[in-house]
Formats: C-alpha cells, sequence, structure tokens
C-alpha cells in the first residue's frame, strides 16, 4: 500500500538517517525487526524493544496516543511497542510542531490533531490488520488455481461469492 | 645481392599504462562507502560584477532519484523589489511543476543545508561547489587540520560571529579542477553525529571519532 505522502520529506529523510546511523548499517534483531527506531542503540547483540521487554517478562504493548499527549493526553490505544515506536510516532513526527505539542493548547491545533491521528491511525490499521488478508487471499488463490484449474470454485462454497461476469468478461453490477 | 648496412635511428616509445585494476586498490585507503540515498543539489545566482554577491538560488532534495522538495532562496540583503519578482513567481499561476516551489530566506536554506548534509549526511552537490558555497558563507578563513593549506567557510554565524556550534565547510584544492571538501569540527556534537558513516557494527554508539562527513 502506498502511504499518503509526507509533509515535510526533509525531516523525515534526517530522522531516518539518524536513526539507522544510531543503530548501525544494516541492524537486525534476532526476530527479524530491521526498523531503526525499533531497534535499541547500544545493545549487544542488536535487540528490538519487543524481544528486550519479552525477555524481561514485560508486556510487549504500549500507550499510543493517537492525537498526541498534549491534544488528547486521556484517549490512548494499545499498540506493539515496535510499531508504536516505528510506525506511529514516526507519523506524529511528520506533523507540523505546533499541531503535535500545542504548547498553549488550542482548540484549532487539536482538532487538526484529532484529524491527523485518526488519518495516520487508519492507514496503519489498514497496513497492519488488512494488507496481510489481502496478500494471503492472492497467494491462496494463485495456490488453488494451480491445484484445481483456473475454476476451482465451481461447486464449492464458495461460489455464491464468485462476481458475476457476462461473456465478455466485463463485471455486472447487482 | 649484398644485405644494406643498417642505419640506426633514434626512436621514442610511448608508453600507455594500463588502466587501473579494481583489485589493486593500493593507492586508496580501505573504506566502504555507500552512496547516500538522497542528496541536496543546489545552484547560487549572483551579480555580474566583480564581487558576484549572491542574489538568489534554488535547491532541489532528491532521495532515490524522485524529486521530493524544490524551492528557492533569497540572499539576506537582496532588494525588496527584486525579492517580489521572485515571491510572484512563486505565488503565481507559472509553477507547472511538482513538487511546488516555495521562497525560503538564506537562513531557511542553511538550516535545511545544517540539517540534511551535516546531520542526515546526505550528498551535497554543486556545478561548482567551492564556488557556490563561498556564495552563502559570511567568513573565510585559513583552514587548519586536514584541509591546511586551503580556506574555511563560516555560514552559520551566531551574535556577528560564527556559530561554534555548527560546523565550518573546508575547501582544499587539490588542482584547477578538483577540491576536497568537508564539514569541519563543532562545539558539542550531538553523539549520533559523532558516528562514522561507516558504522557497521554492532556498538556504533561506542564510537568517538569525528565525523565523517565529507560530500
Amino acid at each position: 500500500m502506498k502511504k499518503p505522502p509526507l509533509r515535510d520529506p526533509e525531516g523525515a529523510a534526517k530522522r531516518a538517517a539518524i536513526g539507522r546511523r544510531r543503530v548501525g548499517e544494516g541492524a537486525r534483531c534476532a526476530c527479524g525487526e530491521t526498523r531503526p527506531p525499533a531497534l535499541i542503540p547500544g545493545s549487544n547483540p542488536m535487540t528490538c524493544a519487543k524481544c528486550q521487554r519479552q525477555r524481561k517478562g514485560r508486556t510487549i504493548m504500549d500507550d499510543h496516543h493517537p492525537y498526541g499527549k498534549a491534544n488528547d493526553p486521556k484517549t490512548i490505544i494499545a499498540a506493539p511497542v515496535n510499531d508504536h515506536r516505528a510506525d506511529l510516532n514516526e507519523a506524529q513526527c511528520d506533523w507540523p510542531k505546533p499541531t503535535r505539542e500545542n504548547p498553549n493548547g488550542s482548540p484549532l491545533l487539536a482538532a487538526a490533531a484529532t484529524v491527523r491521528g485518526f488519518i495516520d491511525t487508519v492507514v496503519y490499521l489498514i497496513e497492519r490488520g488488512l494488507l496481510w488478508v489481502a496478500e494471503m487471499l492472492e497467494k491462496l488463490h494463485d495456490w488453488a488455481t494451480e491445484k484445481w484449474g483456473p475454476n476451482y470454485w465451481v461447486g464449492t462454497p464458495l461460489e455464491p461469492f464468485a462476481p458475476e461476469v457476462s461473456k465478455r468478461g466485463l463485471t455486472i453490477s447487482k | 645481392m649484398p644485405q644494406p648496412k643498417p642505419t640506426p635511428l633514434t626512436i621514442a616509445v610511448r608508453v600507455y599504462p594500463d588502466w587501473p585494476r579494481e583489485d589493486w586498490g593500493f593507492d586508496r585507503p580501505d573504506r566502504k562507502w555507500r552512496l547516500p540515498e538522497s542528496g541536496l543539489v543546489f545552484d547560487t545566482e549572483t551579480r555580474a560584477d566583480h564581487i558576484q554577491r549572491l542574489t538568489f538560488g534554488s535547491y532541489r532534495f532528491v532521495r532515490n532519484g524522485e524529486c521530493l522538495v524544490q524551492n528557492l532562496f533569497t540572499a539576506d540583503d537582496l532588494p525588496a523589489e527584486d525579492r517580489l519578482v521572485l515571491k510572484k513567481f512563486v505565488d503565481g499561476r507559472y509553477q507547472l511543476d511538482t513538487p511546488r516551489v516555495g521562497l525560503l530566506t538564506q537562513a531557511e536554506f542553511l538550516k535545511r543545508v545544517f540539517d540534511l548534509a551535516y546531520r542526515g549526511r546526505c550528498l551535497l552537490v554543486a556545478f561548482n561547489f567551492p564556488f557556490d558555497i563561498s556564495r552563502l558563507a559570511f567568513n573565510s578563513s585559513a583552514a587548519r587540520g586536514r584541509f591546511a593549506g586551503g580556506f574555511s567557510l563560516d555560514l552559520w554565524s551566531y551574535a556577528a560571529g560564527r556559530n561554534r556550534f555548527r560546523p565550518s565547510v573546508g575547501i582544499k584544492h587539490i588542482d584547477s579542477k578538483r577540491a576536497i571538501k568537508g564539514f569541519t569540527r563543532r562545539k558539542d556534537p550531538d553523539k549520533e553525529d559523532l558516528i562514522p558513516s561507516v558504522a557497521t557494527q554492532i556498538r556504533p554508539m561506542m564510537a568517538t571519532s569525528k565525523p565523517a562527513n565529507e560530500n
């Protein structure tokens, strides 16, 4: 899935470069995590926050403030610590600084943060919660086609879900 | 038939050396350098007189071959009427390129140079870098250390002097076409700025070497 364009690509590039340098080029946790914000700088062997917490017997979930702590300190959602650090917090770093920090408690900036936070959260949920389902279904389709032919669903419980297709191969709206 | 007697002649032999082979590498230090994925490409425009004072400049921030940001920047002392011409262009409907061109001050552009080239270590590209970067500098001095024999350009000022918390740009010419360029040290650098670009070890935070961001 293509992410929405960054508001501040220069700042994102700087943060990414510094983050990579902090943990070292090509750093990777034993679990396969490679996103620099999720890795613990200076750990030997290189460990991600999730594995470190598991080893200490602590929860791997973080409380994430989707609208920013300064804008809405009460609303929190649970997010895996690695995703919290590498995806959700990074997305908030792309917000304008006054919106993210809202030092005077402006209601308009708080509203702007709500919109931005909602978009970031939805994008994250689509990527983590939905996209894998689509990819799995496509792989399953390829596997079933190879095993039972191109019309493998005919005569199975899947048949009612098949789209109505005309002879020319166009989908007919119901 | 008798053979003619050979006549000695003076000849010259022109020798063409082999192209250097990649696997020799004895004349260069053993270092791994990776092309940064992003680059800041800039150009400056100057007055046509002998002082060649900066009027305005332009830059593009490119990542993986894609232009993400492009802006113009004006000299701090650019007259208001000249600045208005650029502002009209930026605000006008003549812009067909994307991303849209914005207008920055020289200080705003230099902040980006510091953030992207020094801290982010992207490539800093100019057609004639020593000339272009010198248009942005407010002071120059004889360089020391690895740029000894060259000169040092101060880009960031503070209270009518050099900002010691920002690096200078050292330039040392090798010949008429080539020069060594790099950032010099600065006071109280961040820990991340002390990590060499080539760090592949697992404990880079322990590194204490000087920044190695020659671009």
